[in-house]
């Protein structure tokens, strides 16, 4: 037998055969995720194993060490990174059966879940027991908890809340060798020594695989509010931004759209946005009504005090509601209108805020070089962690898979920008993953440190089963 | 290639490159077969790999492709057909001779053999119609048209609605025959079997020379309503209406009284009446409407009704994955209190029984004609 029949047979000895396949139409639908990458060569699995639990787990990766066979966890396939593609064939570990709520402690503010489990899941859940579970990125009735620990992502509440690896306090992971171990609890900073949590936050299940995470959650806010602003650029909307932080108001919603980004998430509610606008400023706050609306008020203060527009109100909501994916309005979603003329993609890299406008104005350029002008793709910027500062800019892109050439010129576009990026004092980030569509100056940016980090795996994934060939590893 | 799935080429592209997964969680054929194979997305995907040409039909296409039950809360989630293409899959697959599995295709079978999808014979549909006085009372305002669901696995249908319209003095008359409506072999790809069915049943309806034809059966109110103008390639002469909206008017002309129900009831949309032909409001006015009742809704409800795993042929192809669809959407009715599970359609009320059943709940499932002509005051 090959090494893929043995795996398989192991792997149905493990999970029972309804929950392994070797079928091409199985495997094809775990072919790609939602990044450019993912066309750009075959990357379907051998293999597709769907575990129950983490024993499941622990005993897959031990037969894919035993038998030398590559190994993939998946989420939703959600990525625009790459980042969970078998690079190198093998076996993607589809998480998402792993779906249960194991634990929700009200008193202690945690709420304990499997990897697999939606995050639209986890947060309607919280929300019968009067919690809120703040993680709340566009694809939140589809990406599972596990990929978003894994490979990070922006939420809707960031700005309040912080980042998808600030809502941790507790994970169980299965390493590459197969041992099982629990890292945190349920108590704010069960951190003992060095915080070991990170290892494995944004790790992309590159040195284990997250089974089990113990999530913070908080009171359920009385009230929510919103408002957006128009502003004249990029630079004026960040130095409003500067001010409401001063101000002391902390909106848990901050989202910064270009005009374009702004018109692209407009699609389906069709609604108009003012001619004059150019860049536009989304808040939101949350909490007691007379706190909200004062907040409101302050805020807008400091964006008039910047010349910001105050855009109407169905614009905010329409906003609102094509970001603020949920149950009762899926159908409201931007991240699910795809369109038959292109694919987006994006660029994650991180710049100092004082260079936003400069990178946001070098893209620009670059796009009329590359000859992507026409369509409604711009910048973003979003505030997390922590306050109303935004942290991150963000450009999406559309390129015309149909074309080859097209899809050559993204990787080349991406170079310019990544390294751009790092010429402005900035760094590859991974902010939304890094996969396959950042991995390449990951190496460059670490220098001594990639060392430090490859003898981590080395101990933890002697045998480089997992995620072989991807996020830069060999 | 096939026409008939080129059309959806591109979007098969798209939705390929573009993995939001909003059809997966949602999919009664995921929820059961856990693969994302079996979600809209992995059949768009094998689509395109089909059209590609890197993927053969197969018989392991076929079952991907016909286990989608064509509930149609994907083409919610992502503003594009997706049921719609899934549902040119399976024509494409039954044509091509890559036919469903062997159960799927009794339904074709049965239909070309004896013209209903159960294979009965015409004797024992007319023991159900033949001894009901408005079968000669024609033409009427309305034609009462009963689906073969009712006529030959739920006859007691049949007396409900009967008694609701004769309660209210309704001037209707019965249609006396039982030819299927076309639903069930469209559903598995048939579609010259489900044309044949249409031609034949729009035929002999339009000689009844009836304006407004009802039926109690959603998936022969879809067929009609949705189905009809493409299969026929016009629109039929005659109007058609739900029972439950016949109800609804009955209701409100206070042309039946209805006595008191200390029940909580809740109600589940048949995914042929709700998502694909709109009509929400009426069944919850007649449940809102009778004395003593709480009506309480699913926590998926109206657009985003979950299925009951009946549809698109699953319940004759894989019926036991069918049955445990409908105990899950059962066990989602018990979580709101309700003690009473209300439906408008044969093919939920007997898979929601079922389930019922598997899961030894309490909670009665019974169509929306059956409560209501249990509680009229006559």
């Amino acid at each position: 037998m090959t090494p893929t029949e043995s795996v398989y047979q192991a792997l149905v000895e493990t999970c029972g055969r309804q929950y392994v396949s070797n079928e091409i139409c199985d495997r094809l639908a775990y072919s790609k995720d939602y990044s450019v990458e993912g066309i750009a060569a075959d990357y379907t699995p051998d293999i597709v194993v769907k575990p129950a639990n983490s024993d499941e787990v622990v005993r897959i990766i031990k037969a894919a060490n035993e038998f030398n066979v590559p190994l993939y966890t998946w989420g939703a396939g959600t990525s625009m990174s790459g980042n969970p593609l078998a690079i190198k064939h093998g076996i993607v570990l589809d998480m998402k059966r792993m779906n249960r709520i194991v634990e929700i402690d009200p008193d202690n503010l945690t709420i304990t879940v499997q990897a697999g489990t939606t995050m639209d899941e986890v947060y309607r859940t919280a929300l019968k027991h009067n919690l809120f579970f703040t993680h709340h990125p566009e694809s939140s009735i589809s990406s599972t908890i596990g990929g978003a620990l894994s490979c990070c992502g922006i939420s809707i509440y960031g700005a309040k809340y912080g980042y998808a690896y600030d809502q941790v306090l507790g994970l169980e992971v299965v390493l590459g060798t197969g041992q099982k171990m629990r890292i945190g609890g349920k108590s704010y900073l069960s951190v003992p020594t060095h915080n070991l949590l990170n290892l494995f936050l944004g790790a992309e299940g590159t040195l284990g695989v997250i089974t089990e995470a113990t999530l913070k959650v908080y009171p359920v806010p009385q009230h929510r509010d919103r408002m957006s602003y128009g502003f004249a650029d990029l630079t004026t909307a960040m130095n409003a931004c500067k001010r409401i932080h001063q101000s002391g108001c902390w909106p848990e919603t901050v989202y910064a759209f270009d005009r374009r980004s702004l018109v692209q998430y407009m699609e389906r509610s069709k609604t108009p946005i003012p001619d004059e606008v150019h860049m536009a400023v989304l808040f939101g706050c949350s909490g007691d009504r007379d706190l909200v609306d004062k907040s409101l008020e302050v805020m807008s203060r400091c964006c008039e005090e910047y010349n910001g527009m105050r855009l109407p109100n169905d614009v905010t909501e329409s906003w609102w509601k094509s970001v603020n994916i949920t149950k009762e309005n899926f159908d409201q979603s931007n991240f699910a209108l795809s369109h038959t003329e292109y694919e987006p993609d994006l660029i994650d890299a991180c710049v100092p805020f004082s260079r936003f406008q400069e990178y946001s104005d070098f893209c620009d350029e670059l796009k009329r070089e590359f000859g992507w002008v026409e369509i409604d793709f711009g910048a973003f910027v979003c505030a997390a962690p922590r306050g109303p500062i935004p942290f991150c800019i963000y450009f999406s892109v559309p390129i015309d898979t149909r074309i080859s050439r097209e899809v050559d010129k993204w990787f080349e576009f991406k170079e310019r920008m990544y390294r751009r990026a790092l010429e402005l004092g900035g760094s590859v980030s991974d902010a939304n993953g890094v996969g396959q569509r950042s991995a390449p100056w990951v190496r460059e940016q670490l220098g001594p440190a990639w060392d430090l980090l490859t003898s981590i795996k080395k101990v933890v994934d002697p045998n480089n089963i997992l995620n072989r060939g991807n996020r830069g590893f060999d | 290639m096939d026409e008939r799935l080129l059309q959806y080429k591109d979007w098969a592209r798209a939705c390929m490159h573009v993995r939001c997964g909003f059809c997966r969680e949602i999919c009664p054929s995921y929820s059961q077969f856990k693969l994302d194979s079996y979600t809209a997305k992995g059949r768009l995907t094998l689509l395109y790999h089909w059209l590609a040409g890197n993927l053969e039909p197969s018989s392991a296409m076929a079952q991907r492709v016909y286990a989608c039950t064509s509930c149609g809360l994907c083409d919610v989630a992502c503003g594009y057909p997706q049921s719609e293409a899934i549902q040119a899959m399976k024509t494409v697959l039954f044509d091509s001779g890559v036919r469903p599995p062997e159960d799927y295709l009794a339904i074709s079978t049965k239909t070309r053999q004896s013209g209903n999808p159960y294979g009965e014979s015409a004797a024992k549909a007319k023991k159900v119609l033949r001894y009901v006085r408005e079968s000669t009372h024609h033409p009427a305002d309305v034609t009462l048209f009963f689906g073969c669901t009712e006529v030959f696995r739920n006859p007691e249908q049949v007396t409900s609605v009967l008694n609701i319209l004769r309660a209210a003095n309704v001037n209707f008359g019965v249609f006396p025959h039982s030819i299927c409506c076309g639903s069930p072999v469209l559903r598995v790809g048939d579609l010259e079997q489900a044309r044949a069915q249409a031609e034949k049943l729009t035929e002999k309806l339009e000689q009844y020379g009836t304006r407004t034809v009802a039926v109690s059966c959603s998936g022969c109110y879809r067929t009609f309503t949705k189905d009809y103008p493409s299969l026929l390639g016009r629109n039929p002469e005659f109007a058609t209406l739900h029972t439950v909206q016949l109800i609804d008017q009955l209701l409100t002309e206070r042309k039946l009284a209805l006595r008191r129900l200390g029940k909580t009831i809740t109600y589940h949309d048949p995914c042929h009446l709700g998502r694909h032909a709109g009509v929400y409001d009426e069944p919850r006015r007649i449940l809102k409407a009778i004395p003593g009742a709480e009506f309480v809704e699913m926590e998926w409800n109206q657009k985003t009704s979950k299925c009951c795993g009946a549809g698109g042929g699953l319940r004759v192809g894989r019926p036991d994955d069918a049955v445990q669809i409908a105990a899950r959407r059962v066990q989602e009715a018990e979580a709101t209190g309700a003690s009473v599970l209300v439906t408008a359609c044969p093919f939920c009320v007997r898979n929601l029984t079922d389930g019922a059943k598997l899961v030894k709940s309490s909670v009665e499932v019974v169509t929306l004609e059956s409560l209501v002509a249990g509680l009229i005051i006559p």
